[in-house]
C-alpha cells in the first residue's frame, strides 16, 4: 500500500500589518484536509488600528473566523484546526491568540482559534512552562522552575522601558552631539526628533511586552484533552500527525547546541535579564522610588547650573534604553522556531524571526545546508530585516533562484509594514537591498501590497510532485 | 576644629567613606575607611574645583536638592554605616570623596595636575543617574553616571561601591591623559582601558588597611583572628585566598556592573594561552582580566617577599617567626599604594596611540626604575616581569635594559630650542621634533601635532627623592587610500577597496630630564608591520562601517558585558 501523502498543499497569507499570519493546508485524498496555522499576531495593522483598539480586535477576529471557515466550520459550528505553531513570543506573532477580556464579552480571535481544538500546539523549547530556569536545553528539570520566568523578566524589562521612554519622550531625550558644557546650553531637540526617538523605543518595547492572555491560551490549547504540546529545538523529531510530510526543526538551538559554536555566558544573561526585569517593575511603580520626598523636584525645575547635565543624562539614558530594547528584541527573535516542511519536492521554509545567531547552528550542519538549498517557498525571515536572511550561508545557496518566467522559480513571501523599524538605511525593515534581491531572483509577494480594509488574503498552491508554487484566484 | 587665622593652611582632609561596598562587613558592621583628599571650599552638592555632584535621575526625571555643605572636615565621621547607606547626601559625598581621592592619587603619581578629557575643569558626577545595573563614564556628557537597581535584599547603589567609582574615574582620567586610547585599534588597546581601570580600582581598595584586614580574616577563615601570624603560614596561596574571599564577599549582585576581574584573576591559570590564543579573551573585558591577573600576582608575590624579609629579620633561621597582624596589614596596604603609584606613573612612559600590554609593561619598568632605582625592598620590577611573562606578555622595550625602553639617541639637536619654553610650550616641542625628525624617525609626510607639554615633579614614596621631568605627547596622522597604503609599508587588508579612506595614527611620548635633554622617546610609527596588523583587525571588526556609531562607548560596552551577548557581524545586505 502506498504511503498516504498530501496531493496538494495550500497556503493562505493574511495581511496583518507588522506581524505574521499564515495558514498552511495539507490536502489528502478523500477530502482529508489538515490545516496548520503558523503565527497569528500584529503590532500594528495601520497607523490607527493598534492592539487593544476595537478595530484591531475586530479585524483579528475576522481573520480567525476566516480560518475557522477554511477549517470546515459551517454556520458557526464544527471545524478543526490540525496544528497551531507559535514561532516565538513576540506580540507580532502571537497576540492574535489572546482571548476575550470579559467572560460575558464577544469571542476574541484567540477564543475562535481555541474552539477549533488544535491537535498540536508547537512552540520553541524555551516556552516549555515546566522547564528549569537554568536549563540549557529542553526537558531539564531541577533548579528553580520556569525558564519562561526568564522570558517574563525580559518582558518586564520591556514594560519598564516603555514607561521610561514615554516619560523621556515627553521631555526631550535627544541632545545634539558635539556641544560641550563650555559652549553653553545645548539647543533643545526638535519635537519631531523627540517623538521619533521615543516612538522607536516604544514600538520595540511594546512588541516585547508579555501578552499574558495569548501565552496562557497557547498553554491551555496544548494541555486540552486530545491535544499535544510540542516544545521543539533544532534536531528534535517533530511528529505533527501529517503523513507524508517531514517536518524538520532547524532552530532554535538549545544553549548547549549554540555553546558548541559560540561561547556564550548563558548564566550571566539569565542574571542580567532577571535583574533588569526586577528593576524596571520595581522602580517604575511610585512606591519603589528611592528617597521619596527628600527635597526632590521634577526635572523641569532643575536649577540652571544642572540643566546642561540634565539634558545630557536624558540623552544618555535614551540611548541606553534603545540599546537594551534592541538587544532584548534580538534575543527574543533568536528563540524563534525555524521549520522546514518537506513534501515530495516541495520545501517550505518558515523561519519566524530567527536572526543570524539562531541560524548559525543549522547553517553549520551540512545536511541542513543541503536541505535548505532546495527550498521552493521561503517565508522571508523577520519581516525582511537585514540580519534574518543569512546571505552567504542561506541565500546564495538557494538553487531555485532564477530569472522571471522560469517554471521552478523560488517563491518568497514577506509579511511586513515599512516605516516601523529602524531609522537609518542600514537598520530599516524591510531592508531595501534584500527586497531588491528577492524581486530580482524570486517570485516575490509582500503583504504590504494587499489591502487592509477588509481581510484581503492571498492563496497559493504548491504541487508536491514538482515543488512548484502558483498563486490562485484573484 | 577651628583653626587660628595664623595657622598654616591645611591642604588635605580625612573623610569617611564606605571602604569597599555595603556588603563587605567586619562582624555585622559595614567596613568604612578614612580617605585623605584635598581640602577645598565646597559648595552644596558637593561641588568643588574638580568635581560637581548633580543628583539628577533620568529614569524618574527628578532632581534632588543637595543638603547644605558641612562646615566640618569629615561630615559623616563616626556615624552608623547602616544609616549612612540610607542617606542620599552621604551617597553624594561618598562618590565625591572617592572621585577626588582617585584624582589625587593620579596627581601624586604623575607629579602634576591631571585634567579631564573635555574643556571644562569639573567632571559631573551623578550618583543616582538611572534605574539600571550600570555605571559609566561618558566623555560626551562630561560625566560619570551611576545607576541603582533592585537587588535581592533591597536597592543596590553603584555609587556606594569604591571599586566601581574608582574604576569609572580611572576611565575618565585615562581618557584625559591618552585620548587616543578610545579609538578602535587592537584588542589590547580596548582591553587596556578596562584592565587598567580595574588595576587602579582594586589597588586603591587594597591601599586601605580596613580592607587588607578583611582580606587577612578571610585568608585564615578564623572566627577570632590571632594577633600574630606565623610567617610560614603567609604563603602566596594563603594571601590569594583572602583576595578571592573578598571577591566573593563584595556585592555579587553588582557583578554585572564591575565584572569579575578580582575573582577571575585568582582563578585564571598562569598560562600564556589566554593572551595568545584563546578567542574568548579577545573581548575587551576578558582580555583586561589578564592584565589584572598579572598585576595582582605580582602584588601578592611582592607582599609575600616583604613579609618573608621581615620574618627573617626577627628569626634569621626562618620557619618559626611570627608577625604582628597589624604589621602584615600595614605592609600590604603600603605595597598596594606603591604599586598603584607605579602603575599610574607608567602612563607618562606609554605610547600615545595603539597601546599593547607589552608596551605598558615596558612603561612600568621604565618609570619605576627612574624613580625607585633601588628595588630591593619588594623586587617589584622582577615580580612584574615574571608575572607578565607567565601570562604571555613580554616587554616591548630593550632586553639589555631589563625590558625598559631604550634611551633616546644622544646626538639630537637642541640648538634651536629654549630650555624654559620646552617645559611648557607645544610650539617649542614641535620645533624640537621638526629639527630632529630624521633622527627620531618620524614620518615626514604626516600631519604632526603636539598634544600636550607637562612639567612634573615626582616623589619617590619610599625615600621622598624628587625627580623633575617634562613629558610631551604628539600624534602623527596620515590619511591614505587603500591602494596607497604600501607607501608606508602597510598591507591593504583583504577585501578593502582601493579607494577606501584610511586614517593611520602614529605618535609618541617624549620624556625630557630637568636639563631639557630627551631621555626617552616612546613612539609608534605611522606605517610598518604593527600598523598592518592593527589595520587588519580594525577592518575585520567592522570599524570601517560608517553607520556603526560609538557615541557612548562605555555605556554600550558595559551593557554588552552584562548581557553576555557577543557582538555578531552584520549580514552583508
Amino acid at each position: 500500500m502506498a504511503t498516504k501523502t498530501p496531493r496538494k498543499i495550500s497556503l493562505r497569507v493574511y495581511p496583518v500589518g507588522f506581524g505574521d499570519c499564515f495558514l498552511l493546508g495539507f490536502h489528502y485524498a478523500g477530502g482529508d484536509d489538515r490545516f496548520v496555522l503558523v503565527d497569528f499576531g500584529s503590532t500594528e495593522l495601520t497607523k490607527k488600528r493598534v492592539p487593544r483598539s476595537k478595530t484591531f480586535v475586530d479585524y483579528m477576529t475576522a481573520i480567525a473566523d476566516d480560518v475557522a471557515v477554511r477549517c470546515g466550520r459551517k454556520n458557526g459550528k464544527g471545524g478543526r484546526l490540525h496544528a497551531v505553531i507559535a514561532t516565538h513570543r513576540h506580540a507580532d506573532h502571537i497576540n492574535g491568540f489572546a482571548t476575550k477580556t470579559k467572560a460575558s464579552g464577544k469571542d476574541a480571535s484567540g477564543d475562535v482559534i481555541r474552539s477549533l481544538k488544535p491537535a498540536f500546539v508547537v512552540q520553541p523549547w524555551t516556552e516549555d512552562p515546566d522547564l528549569a530556569r537554568n536549563a540549557l536545553g529542553p526537558k531539564e528539570a531541577g533548579g528553580p522552575p520556569g525558564f519562561t520566568s526568564l522570558l517574563a523578566g525580559m518582558q518586564n524589562a520591556a514594560a519598564g522601558i516603555v514607561v521610561e521612554a514615554e516619560r523621556l519622550g515627553a521631555r526631550g531625550v535627544v541632545a545634539p552631539p558635539g556641544v560641550d558644557a563650555a559652549a553653553g546650553a545645548a539647543p533643545p531637540a526638535s519635537k519631531a526628533e523627540r517623538v521619533a526617538f521615543a516612538n522607536l523605543i516604544r514600538f520595540l518595547g511594546e512588541d516585547n511586552i508579555a501578552n499574558r492572555s495569548a501565552v496562557e491560551n497557547l498553554i491551555a490549547m496544548g494541555r486540552a484533552p486530545g491535544a499535544k504540546a510540542l516544545y521543539l529545538n533544532a534536531d528534535a523529531p517533530a511528529s505533527l500527525g501529517l503523513p507524508g510530510v517531514k517536518t524538520h526543526v532547524l532552530g532554535p538551538p538549545t544553549l548547549r547546541q549554540s555553546d558548541a559554536i559560540r561561547k556564550q555566558r548563558s548564566t550571566d544573561q539569565v542574571e542580567f535579564w532577571m535583574l533588569l526585569g526586577a528593576t524596571s517593575t520595581r522602580f517604575t511603580a511610585s512606591s519603589g522610588v528611592p528617597f521619596p520626598g527628600r527635597g526632590c523636584v521634577p526635572g523641569s525645575r532643575v536649577p540652571d547650573h544642572a540643566r546642561w547635565l540634565r539634558d545630557h543624562a536624558r540623552a544618555a539614558r535614551g540611548e541606553t534604553l534603545l540599546s537594551i530594547v534592541r538587544t532584548l528584541d534580538k534575543q527574543m527573535n533568536n528563540t524563534s522556531l525555524i521549520l522546514m516542511f518537506e513534501v515530495g519536492k516541495a520545501r517550505l521554509l518558515f523561519p519566524g524571526d530567527a536572526q543570524i545567531e539562531n541560524w548559525e547552528y543549522a547553517l553549520g550542519q551540512p545536511a541542513y545546508r543541503k536541505l535548505l538549498a532546495q527550498t521552493t517557498l521561503y517565508k522571508v525571515g523577520h519581516h525582511g530585516s537585514r540580519n534574518a536572511t543569512p546571505k552567504a550561508g542561506l541565500w546564495d545557496h538557494f538553487a531555485r533562484r532564477s530569472a522571471a518566467g522560469a517554471p521552478d522559480r523560488l517563491w518568497s513571501i514577506v509579511s511586513t509594514m515599512a516605516g516601523k523599524h529602524g531609522t537609518t538605511e542600514a537598520t530599516r525593515v524591510p531592508r531595501g537591498t534584500l527586497v531588491d534581491a528577492l524581486k530580482k531572483d524570486t517570485n516575490y509577494r509582500s503583504t504590504q501590497e494587499f489591502k487592509r480594509k477588509e481581510v484581503d488574503f492571498r492563496d497559493f498552491e504548491i504541487d508536491p510532485a514538482t515543488g512548484r508554487v502558483q498563486e490562485v484566484g484573484p | 576644629m577651628v583653626l587660628s587665622p595664623h595657622a598654616p593652611p591645611q591642604r588635605t582632609r580625612r573623610v569617611t567613606v564606605i571602604a569597599q561596598d555595603p556588603s563587605v562587613k567586619s562582624g555585622r558592621r559595614i567596613v568604612t575607611a578614612a580617605l585623605t583628599i584635598p581640602r577645598e571650599d565646597l559648595k552644596d552638592g558637593p561641588w568643588g574645583h574638580r568635581v560637581q555632584v548633580v543628583d539628577y535621575d533620568a529614569s524618574l526625571d527628578r532632581y534632588r536638592r543637595p543638603g547644605p555643605a558641612s562646615e566640618r572636615d569629615d561630615p559623616f565621621e563616626a556615624k552608623d554605616p547602616a544609616r549612612l547607606i540610607a542617606d542620599p547626601d552621604f551617597h553624594a559625598w561618598n562618590a565625591y570623596a572617592i572621585v577626588m581621592s582617585t584624582l589625587s592619587t593620579f596627581e601624586f603619581a604623575l607629579g602634576r595636575r591631571v585634567g579631564w578629557s573635555f574643556r571644562g575643569h569639573q567632571v559631573k558626577v551623578v550618583p543616582h543617574a538611572f534605574a539600571d545595573a550600570n555605571a559609566f563614564y561618558s566623555r560626551q556628557d562630561e560625566s560619570i553616571l551611576f545607576g541603582y537597581f533592585q537587588g535581592k535584599k533591597g536597592p543596590v547603589f553603584t555609587c556606594l561601591s569604591h571599586d566601581v567609582i574608582a574604576h569609572e574615574t580611572t576611565h575618565a582620567l585615562l581618557d584625559g591623559l591618552r585620548e587616543r586610547y578610545m579609538d578602535p585599534s587592537s584588542p589590547d588597546q580596548a582591553a587596556f582601558h578596562e584592565g587598567f581601570a580595574d588595576v587602579v580600582a582594586l589597588l586603591s581598595v587594597f591601599a586601605m588597611s580596613g580592607v587588607v584586614e578583611r582580606i587577612l580574616d578571610l585568608s585564615g577563615g578564623d572566627a577570632a583572628p590571632a594577633r600574630r601570624i606565623a610567617v610560614r603560614k603567609l604563603t602566596e596561596p594563603y594571601l590569594f585566598g583572602g583576595l578571592l574571599g573578598l571577591a566573593e564577599e563584595m556585592g555579587s549582585e553588582i557583578q554585572g556592573v564591575r565584572g569579575a576581574a578580582l575573582r577571575r584573576s585568582g582563578l585564571l591559570e598562569k598560562s600564556p594561552r589566554w593572551y595568545r590564543t584563546e578567542v574568548e579573551y579577545q573581548e575587551p573585558h576578558k582580555r583586561g582580566e589578564i592584565l589584572v591577573a598579572a598585576v595582582l600576582h605580582a602584588f601578592v608575590g611582592a607582599w609575600r617577599t616583604r613579609l618573608e624579609a621581615l620574618g627573617n629579620e626577627i628569626d634569621p633561621l626562618g620557619g618559626t617567626g611570627s608577625l604582628d597582624r597589624k604589621r602584615v596589614v600595614e605592609e600590604g596596604a603600603t605595597l598596594a599604594s606603591t604599586l598603584l603609584t607605579t602603575a599610574i606613573r607608567a602612563l607618562d612612559y606609554a605610547p600615545t596611540v595603539d597601546l599593547k600590554f607589552g608596551d605598558y609593561l615596558s612603561a612600568v619598568l621604565t618609570g619605576d626604575r627612574r624613580l625607585r632605582p633601588d628595588d630591593s625592598k619588594y623586587d617589584l620590577r622582577g615580580r612584574l616581569r615574571r608575572s607578565f611573562k607567565a601570562f604571555g606578555i613580554e616587554p616591548r622595550g630593550e632586553p639589555a635594559e631589563g625590558g625598559a625602553w631604550p634611551h633616546a639617541p644622544e646626538d639630537l639637536r637642541y640648538d634651536g630650542v629654549h630650555l624654559a619654553s620646552l617645559q611648557h610650550d607645544p610650539d617649542e616641542v614641535f620645533r624640537f621634533l621638526w629639527d630632529n625628525r630624521k633622527r627620531l624617525e618620524l614620518d615626514e609626510g604626516a600631519h604632526t601635532h603636539v598634544l600636550s607639554v607637562r612639567p612634573c615633579t615626582r616623589v619617590d614614596p619610599d625615600d621622598g627623592f624628587t625627580l623633575h621631568e617634562t613629558v610631551a605627547e604628539y600624534v602623527q596622522i596620515r590619511r591614505l587610500r587603500g591602494d596607497e597604503l604600501k607607501q608606508v609599508k602597510v598591507r591593504q587588508p583583504d577585501g578593502m577597496p582601493a579607494d577606501a579612506d584610511v586614517v593611520l595614527y602614529g605618535g609618541g611620548a617624549l620624556v625630557f630630564d630637568e636639563f631639557g635633554r630627551l631621555k626617552y622617546h616612546v613612539c609608534k610609527a605611522v606605517g610598518g608591520d604593527d600598523q598592518s596588523e592593527q589595520l587588519r583587525q580594525r577592518w575585520l571588526s567592522g570599524a570601517f562601517e560608517t553607520d556603526r556609531r560609538q557615541v557612548r562607548r562605555f555605556a554600550a560596552l558595559h551593557l554588552r558585558r552584562a548581557d553576555g551577548l557577543p557582538a555578531a557581524p552584520r549580514e552583508d545586505w
